[in-house]
């Protein structure tokens, strides 16, 4: 059975469920950053690379301490070894829930000091140099884990066991990982729409408009941005860990400049400054980026469609900015107050 | 002669990039944004003349003025289309960054499916090429050509601009309009019309750089992104918005890339080579820590001093 040219059209809809929960946590810290903090964290990138690095450098090295099988080396073995972590996890269920969470955990909070670290050089400088900073930084943390191979195996990757291994296979082993996904996504979610509506996610806005007013109130901006950068890539960075552990596999090399832009296309599609924008902008890019990838099989062009889908990217972004800056979900005043207590204080 | 090798990549290397950060400048005084798309019209100029290369045997540098017109057209249509546009609605800088995102992406997607047609219509490769020249003879002397060439192209580019710049009517306007845009407004210069040209110059100085490119360093589409973070560095240790500044600073860099790389992958320290571009990050952020304006804007003091005694 196949439609439209796909083989499992159920696993084609689980690949995007996975990849949208991926890029929706993504473009979630994005829009802290930017949409509503107002940093220009070009970098972004690296906070997603940081998760990912570090689940795919230590999964398989925890395993081995905890299962007591040696790992060898870890650059040539890594492959094969992966295999019989995922035999060893099969029979050991607890550990591999336990292992998971806390490498998530670890990769979400590593992610988080390195925002922390990042937020150092904001406190010098302005819009234009600090995005380039950020953007080269994410470059940089990209070509030295990729050369250094005892990291992630270099340029080849390293592989990340399958957490999930003991449910067994097929469709209710697809299903159960991406509801663990899942739970993560609304969790950040949550945690999103609480911290923008709490007082401080109104001085995240009182800094993204105006800064000086900000000092003037006694608000140090130096904080504000430290513990919004601290916030969004632990996010970014726990995204980064359940993107090793969905795929399987890390290679340093992938996470490209790129990536943070199709981050930014996200926030202006879906729209600035909305906690809803990022659900409903990633959720169009994948859908997109999923159609043009399987339009190769139906064009019959001289080239890899796949680089189409980069342009095509550009072209969207140019014309929402020229036709619709504010996205599908414009940015609305938030109602924190709830109706209750509003009546409360007119009585 | 490693010594003599060394000297000559270091130099051909550090001509390269004081052109490249000359045309950021170039781009950086108009919106005061610095341009991502900067790199990849290294990759449209060496991709010009690599095509002339494989359909006409034409030799590289012969296309250096098709590269500088081709990669100037591209870098001025997307200033009148997109750019201008975008910054007259009010544009804040962080967008028009992301802006510059998504035209730089634009670029290096026609590139890429570019090359992939053409390697599979010609069947020859398009992608990680080397166009081997090989050396000059000048008075005993055997001189690498992409070395006399990178000199040749940086000195007839400096001294035109000099000579432009000091002497004609565009250049006084130009200047006037890289130091104070209001004030040459007020004097009735057409701001609009130098921005358009300071755009053409852009594109174009940094494509010329890329058919010497493809003579000396392995070309792909995406090199762009492999001279991105040495522009920037280049043009922000020099000081972005200055002409004298791009030339320090490529210099500045470009040595301590190529020489300082030499050096910590010799025995005591032993570094592979492909950390080289930890040089230029490093270089980039302590100058954006210590003056964030550049080496050139230490340096205009004193000629100001000196013109007005």
């Amino acid at each position: 059975m196949s439609i439209l040219g796909i083989a499992d059209p159920l696993r084609f809809i689980f690949d995007i469920g996975g990849f949208f929960i991926i890029y929706s946590m993504l473009s979630i810290s994005m829009n802290l950053d930017y949409g509503f903090a107002g940093i220009p964290n070009l970098g972004k990138v690296m906070y997603f690379a940081v998760g990912a690095i570090v689940t795919g450098s230590l999964s398989l090295r925890i395993i081995s301490e905890i299962s007591g099988i040696p790992l060898g080396d870890f650059v040539t073995q890594n492959i094969s070894y992966s295999i019989t972590a995922g035999n060893w996890l099969s029979h050991h269920p607890i550990e591999a829930v336990a292992i998971s969470l806390s490498l998530i955990g670890l990769s979400s909070l590593i992610s988080g000091f390195v925002g922390i670290l990042s937020s150092l050089p904001a406190i010098r400088l302005k819009e234009t140099y600090l995005a380039i900073t950020l953007l080269v930084s994410g470059e940089l943390v990209r070509v030295v884990s990729s050369y250094y191979a005892p990291l992630v195996g270099g340029t080849v990757g390293a592989h990340v066991p399958d957490f999930f291994s003991w449910v067994g296979v097929g469709r209710i082993h697809d299903l159960v990982i991406l509801a663990y996904m899942a739970a993560f996504m609304v969790a950040s979610y949550i945690a999103s729409r609480l911290l923008v509506m709490s007082p401080f996610g109104r001085i995240m806005r009182a800094h993204r408009d105006n800064e000086e007013a900000l000092m003037s109130l006694g608000k140090d901006p130096v904080y504000v941005r430290g513990s919004t950068l601290f916030v969004s890539s632990a996010i970014a960075g726990a995204a980064g860990s359940l993107y090793a552990i969905y795929s399987g596999n890390v290679n340093a090399g992938d996470f490209v400049p790129d990536k943070t832009f199709i981050l930014s296309l996200i926030i202006v599609i879906g729209g600035m400054a909305n906690v809803n924008g990022p659900l409903v902008g990633s959720l169009i890019y994948i859908v997109i980026d999923r159609v043009v990838r399987q339009a190769k099989f139906f064009l019959n062009v001289p080239f890899d469609v796949n680089y189409l889908s980069i342009g095509i990217m550009g072209v969207i972004l140019l014309l929402f900015f020229f036709f619709r800056p504010k996205g599908i979900l414009p940015e609305k005043p938030i109602v924190i107050a709830r109706n209750k207590k509003l009546k409360n204080v007119s009585e | 002669m490693p010594l003599a090798n060394l000297l000559t990549n270091a130099f051909t290397y550090s001509n390269m990039l004081v052109l490249m950060a000359l045309g950021l400048t170039f781009s950086y005084i108009t919106l005061k944004v610095p341009n991502f798309a900067q790199g990849d019209f290294i990759a449209v100029g060496a991709y010009v003349a690599y095509t002339s290369y494989v359909l006409w045997d034409i030799h590289p540098y012969l296309t250096i003025p098709l590269s500088f017109l081709v990669s100037g057209a591209i870098s001025l249509l997307m200033f009148l289309f997109v750019f201008s546009p975008l910054s007259k609605r009010g544009f804040k800088l962080t967008e028009l960054m992301i802006a510059y995102f998504a035209a730089e992406m634009i670029i290096r997607s026609a590139l890429l499916i570019y090359t992939d047609y053409m390697q599979s219509s010609l069947s020859k490769y398009f992608s990680n090429i080397l166009i081997p020249v090989g050396q000059v003879e000048i008075g005993g002397y055997e001189i690498s050509s992409p070395l006399l060439a990178s000199f040749i192209l940086l000195l007839t580019i400096l001294v035109s601009f000099l000579i432009i710049l000091k002497y004609t009517k565009l250049g006084i306007a130009l200047r006037a309009v890289i130091q104070n845009p209001e004030l040459g407004r007020v004097y009735g210069v057409n701001v609009e019309k130098m921005y358009a040209i300071s755009w053409f110059l852009a594109g174009g100085i940094t494509g010329m750089t890329g058919p010497v490119i493809l003579t000396f360093f392995p070309t792909d589409p995406n090199i762009g992104w492999t001279f991105l973070i040495r522009i920037f560095a280049a043009s922000i240790v020099g000081g972005i918005d200055s002409m004298l500044g791009a030339v320090i600073g490529g210099y500045f860099v470009g040595m301590s890339e190529v020489l300082g790389i030499y050096v910590l992958s010799q025995p005591p320290i032993g570094l592979q080579p492909v950390y080289r571009v930890v040089i230029p990050f490093v270089l980039m952020i302590a100058a954006l820590l210590i003056m964030p304006r550049g080496i050139a804007s230490k340096l205009e003091g004193i000629s100001f001093r000196r013109e007005r005694k």
